[in-house]
């Protein structure tokens, strides 16, 4: 072992040796960790759009800004002129990178091509139709009467982009572009020129992990000056490291369950609603170390989020699924019919939490007797599209537009492309359908709050966790402070030292 | 003897582990994480409060299986191939010989992904992937050991002498290839415990409610700094039965 | 040629497998991508996808085309595979290759200091290590030394010096692959001694390492020869673990993104590329197996 061990230690010595006597050429480039990055450069492509805001390199028209308030980015207001057309006036001073300014033709091309390409981006107001009048003036007109356009407009598929050259390429506006893309691996920023403040900010490297360990690991040996969503079970240890600042912040991200009602035994609403009793919050929020009880659809700072949290009681679990019919065998495991309480329940293991969680609510559903079998998939989505599952854990933010509507439209409507539940219910989309019709903030907190009883009465969801998570921080970066989940992790100011 | 008795013991203490644990293996008492060794515990318990020893207990049942699996189905099939081409000659051997070439050229990653596309990933299902997977391998492996015996003067020898085919298969091949055959097999058997928990890093992902030795590696890695007891038994569990499976066979 | 054959069987196979898949890549697109599943755009994927066509008309088009260096498209990046392969090949390639031959030159020192003194210190040092990487995944050895190196002694940065990944990678690979060798080698030594033919050369008064060398070498050389056929397989597990724990953008982390979207060019292609990985350790291996031993060939 030492023999092996001094061969490749001499190996490795004199490579590293090689390469530091090499010239540094960005001394104060700045280096990020995270366990994703954008998977391509076309903003209308898969969630790219969302990575891209996130990696401060595109804006949106609106935004919510670090109190969960909607505010204006490249907009400067916007107003209602019909039922459903809308005029929004753009800023008059912002430049896209390549020098050119912001104007309602070139955000015309970009907002048409993402409406051509990208379904998630007519989930609220279906098809968008632009049109620029003079160069700071865009006017819009929707398919579906919308109550709020600031909150579409803050909607992660609708980043504000002018075209490329190329098909599949965008020039963007935040304060970031795009140096260099290396697919899995890193996106290198430099910051816009033409940006306010440009000459203060450092370049970027933003380096993709695999494993979240690795990342924890990189902070601590002084390689990273951020690692944004460090995995917790580490966080104790990097404390104690007094190079490093762990900062902990609230997300609008959720942990919920979703129960594919179309499955046999989560047909029956009794058997959903005695899975729904039988989670144990306080256990699954300390076993992620953070976090507490879910309210229920929204992370508990927002106004439109239930007030209590949502309790579990094993008794009453075990009493519905008695009354429906379910009898506990020998073997404390439930059957109907000689056919067993069995389900499968999947997770992804890039938010580790939720790889954490999976064996506890095991333990849980076995207290009430239904057995689970667990399986760990790479690509949820894809695994979920394709209905294989009874439960899924799942992280999400709920309300990323500052707006309650966008997350029940999208996933829980009757037919939604993301509705992985295959929940029907006639009743929940009428009352989801009142938010396209008011735009009164105290009436949308109230359907918000009537949609969520809806939710916990026919239980195509179980609300779990509302998690913080762990930003680790280098001495340059200590002023960082962390907001707005991860949609925001590079922004105009982070704060960043010399 | 002495060798097949410590065998015959490991076998004997993993199948009586996996039977019957203290504790619920899966029982999670949150309260009680990370909690170190006690009369309760033995062992301590995980992060999220479940009993080690328990948990150990059943995993040595299913890495067994593994191991087994593995084992077996790549000894019987790359022995027996093996041996056979080098003996029969002509084309049979050059038909076996080009199978397993085939055979070794889809790879392991490939064979163990569709496996767990298809059947799902449990350690048994792993263990038989793997196992078909060394097949190929181990035929090129046992065809030229004993290639090359076949071509030692006291072979022809023999044949002059007249020693009939399954003396000369008894007396005179197997004990020249058996022992590195065996010393491979040996050493690859722990492998492929251990190629799961990789398997598992990969991204195909352990179940953590079906727990192995290979996928508790994989689960408690979390807390290799933390808690590296909960590493520790597993690994140890592990490396003590591959050195048992070692020494049965590497003289 | 035979290899050539070989190529054709498993080409065929592996295409029939990945068709054959359960998940059907065009759903799993409109899910991941948003897109409305209408009849109207399951069709335009289909069409655009090839996968409207008969079975074999795909495989004798796949085929050809990939005979001219022409992979196909990702399904799930929409990238010629060819390119994607190419960016992501050589760093595999190296690790695979580098990692293989850094093992085969640590294993034969020791396991020839083994077999020369059965029971001494290398010979159970190297049983150790046989054991311990039985027993020891190779992401947690590289999680404890990269937490050595980088965090402990601050000798490197595993993770922004792309070589020192890269080296440390490699290390951890051959170290993997060079506890079986060094035992084959041993066992080889060792049944070597055992022979009548080997005492003669030792009665002939040539010391126990020079006759190890001369007359017991050889014939045990020709075994980890056939061992490292064998571990090229495992090595390509070893690799992909590397590259997920550094941040690699090898070709197996590629393949670990591309296999949940079913992505069928890019899974073709890898088993192509794996199967060319081990021909060419098969000729190689081949190759020095008749220099050694030329009544084989």
């Amino acid at each position: 072992m030492s023999f092996v061990l001094r061969n490749c230690l001499a190996g490795v010595v004199i490579a590293t040796g090689l390469v530091a006597s090499l010239p540094v050429s960005a001394a104060d480039q700045l280096r990020f960790g995270a366990t994703f990055i954008t998977s391509g450069l076309d903003p209308a492509k898969g969630s790219n759009g969302w990575a891209l805001a996130s990696h401060g390199v595109g804006e949106k028209l609106f935004m919510v800004d670090r109190d969960g308030k909607l505010v204006p980015e490249l907009a400067q207001s916007a107003e209602r002129t019909g039922d459903l057309e809308w005029t929004i006036k753009l800023k008059q001073d912002r430049f896209f990178s390549d020098g050119t300014p912001v104007t309602a033709a070139a955000l015309k091309a970009g907002f048409d091509h993402t409406f051509a390409s990208n379904g998630a981006a007519l989930a609220t107001g279906g098809k968008l139709e632009f049109a620029a009048d003079g160069d700071f003036v865009l006017k819009v007109a929707t398919e579906k009467p919308v109550p709020l356009i600031q909150a579409l407009f803050a909607e992660w598929p609708l980043i504000a982009y002018k075209p490329g050259p190329e098909e599949g390429t965008a020039i963007f506006s935040g304060p970031y572009q795009i140096a260099e893309f290396k697919a899995d691996n890193a996106v290198e920023l430099s910051p816009n020129p033409h940006f306010d403040d440009a000459d203060t900010r450092a370049p970027v490297s933003l380096k993709r992990f695999g494993d979240a360990q690795a990342m924890a690991i990189a902070l601590e040996s002084g390689e990273l000056d951020l690692a944004f969503g460090l995995p917790s079970e580490s966080v104790a240890r990097l404390e104690r490291n007094p190079d490093l600042t762990i900062k902990s912040f609230p997300v609008g991200y959720q942990y919920f369950a979703f129960l594919n009602t179309e499955r046999p035994a989560l047909q029956e609403v009794a058997v959903r609603q005695a899975i729904d009793l039988a989670f144990d919050r306080e256990e699954l929020a300390a076993a992620i170390n953070g976090g507490m009880p879910a309210t229920g659809a929204y992370a508990p700072y927002f106004p439109f989020a239930a007030k209590d949290a949502r309790m579990g009681d094993l008794a009453k679990a075990e009493a519905l699924l008695d009354a429906a019919g379910w009898e506990k065998g020998s073997d404390g495991i439930r059957s109907k019919d000689g056919k067993e309480l069995r389900l499968l329940a999947i997770t992804y293991p890039q938010r580790p939490d939720l790889v954490t969680m999976l064996p506890v609510i095991k333990a849980e559903l076995a207290r009430a007797g239904i057995a689970l079998d667990t399986r760990i998939v790479d690509n949820i989505s894809e695994v979920a599209a394709g209905g294989d599952f009874d439960i899924a854990l799942w992280a999400q933010h709920t309300a990323p537009s500052g707006d309650p509507a966008f997350f029940l439209n999208s996933m829980l409507r009757t037919g939604a492309s993301l509705n992985y539940t295959n929940y029907a219910s006639a009743e929940f989309d009428a009352i989801i359908d009142r938010f396209a019709t008011t735009g009164d903030p105290e009436e949308r907190v109230q359907i918000a709050l009537d949609a969520q009883n809806k939710l916990f009465e026919d239980v195509p969801v179980s609300f779990l966790v509302s998690p913080v998570w762990y930003v680790g921080l280098s001495q340059r970066m200590k002023n960082y402070e962390p907001w707005g989940s991860d949609y925001h992790v590079l922004r105009a100011d982070i704060g960043q030292g010399r | 003897m002495t060798r097949g008795l410590a065998l015959l013991l490991l076998i004997a203490i993993l199948l009586a582990a996996g039977l019957w644990q203290p504790h619920d293996p899966d029982a999670v008492d949150i309260l009680a994480r990370h909690s170190g060794p006690s009369l309760s515990h033995p062992l301590g318990t995980d992060h999220l409060g479940r009993d080690l020893l328990s948990r150990l207990m059943i995993g040595g049942l299913r890495t067994g299986t593994v191991i087994v699996a593995v084992a077996s189905i790549g000894f019987a099939g790359g022995a027996l191939f093996g041996t056979l081409a080098a003996l029969l000659g002509g084309w049979r051997e050059t038909v076996i010989l080009r199978a397993s070439q085939v055979f070794i050229m889809v790879p392991t990653l490939i064979v163990a992904l569709t496996a767990a596309a298809v059947f799902g990933l449990s350690p048994l299902n792993a263990g038989i992937a793997l196992g078909l997977a060394a097949i190929g391998p181990l035929t090129l492996f046992t065809h030229s050991l004993t290639k090359r015996v076949l071509g030692q003067p006291f072979i022809t020898a023999a044949v002059a002498l007249g020693v009939p085919p399954l003396g000369m298969l008894t007396r005179h091949l197997l004990p020249n290839t058996l022992p590195a055959l065996l010393t491979y097999i040996g050493n690859q058997s722990g492998a492929a415990a251990i190629a799961y928990a990789s398997l598992a890093f990969i991204g195909l992902g352990a179940d953590p409610s079906l727990p192995d030795w290979g996928g508790m590696l994989f689960e408690y890695r979390m807390f290799i700094f933390d808690n590296p007891m909960l590493l520790i038994w597993p690994g140890l569990a592990l490396g003590v039965t591959v050195f048992i499976l070692n020494r049965m066979f590497d003289r | 040629m035979q290899s050539g054959l070989g190529l054709l069987v498993i080409s065929f196979a592996a295409f029939a497998i990945i068709a054959l898949m359960p998940a059907d890549p065009v759903e799993i697109a409109i899910r991941a991508w948003n897109l409305a599943a209408t009849d109207e755009t399951v069709a335009a994927l289909r069409r655009e996808w090839g996968l409207d066509r008969p079975f074999l008309v795909r495989y004798g088009d796949w085929l050809v085309s990939f005979l001219q260096g022409e992979w196909g498209r990702s399904f799930r990046t929409g990238e010629p595979v060819f390119e994607e392969f190419m960016k992501r090949l050589p760093l595999s390639l190296l690790l695979g290759a580098s990692g293989i031959g850094l093992a085969i030159a640590l294993a034969l020192p020791i396991g020839f200091v083994s077999a020369l003194h059965p029971g001494g210190l290398a010979d159970r040092l190297s049983r150790l290590l046989s054991v311990a990487t039985q027993s020891i995944p190779i992401f947690a050895t590289g999680l404890v030394l990269i937490w050595v190196l980088g965090v402990k002694l601050r000798w490197l940065q595993p993770f922004s010096d792309h070589a020192a990944a890269v080296m440390l990678s490699i290390c951890l690979i051959s170290l993997h692959s060079m506890a079986v060798l060094a035992r084959v080698y041993r066992q080889g030594l060792q049944a070597a001694m055992a022979q009548p033919w080997f005492l003669t050369a030792r009665a002939k008064g040539l010391s126990d390492a020079r006759a190890l060398w001369r007359h017991a070498h050889p014939s045990a050389f020709y075994a980890v020869i056939a061992a490292v056929h064998a571990e090229a397989g495992w090595v390509i597990g070893s690799s992909a673990t590397m590259e997920i724990l550094f941040g690699l953008p090898g070709i197996s982390q590629f393949l670990v993104l591309s296999i949940s979207a079913r992505d069928q060019m890019v899974l073709q292609a890898y088993v192509m590329v794996v199967a060319l990985w081990m021909i060419l350790v098969d000729l190689l291996a081949r190759f020095l197996m008749s220099r050694l031993d030329p009544r084989l060939s």
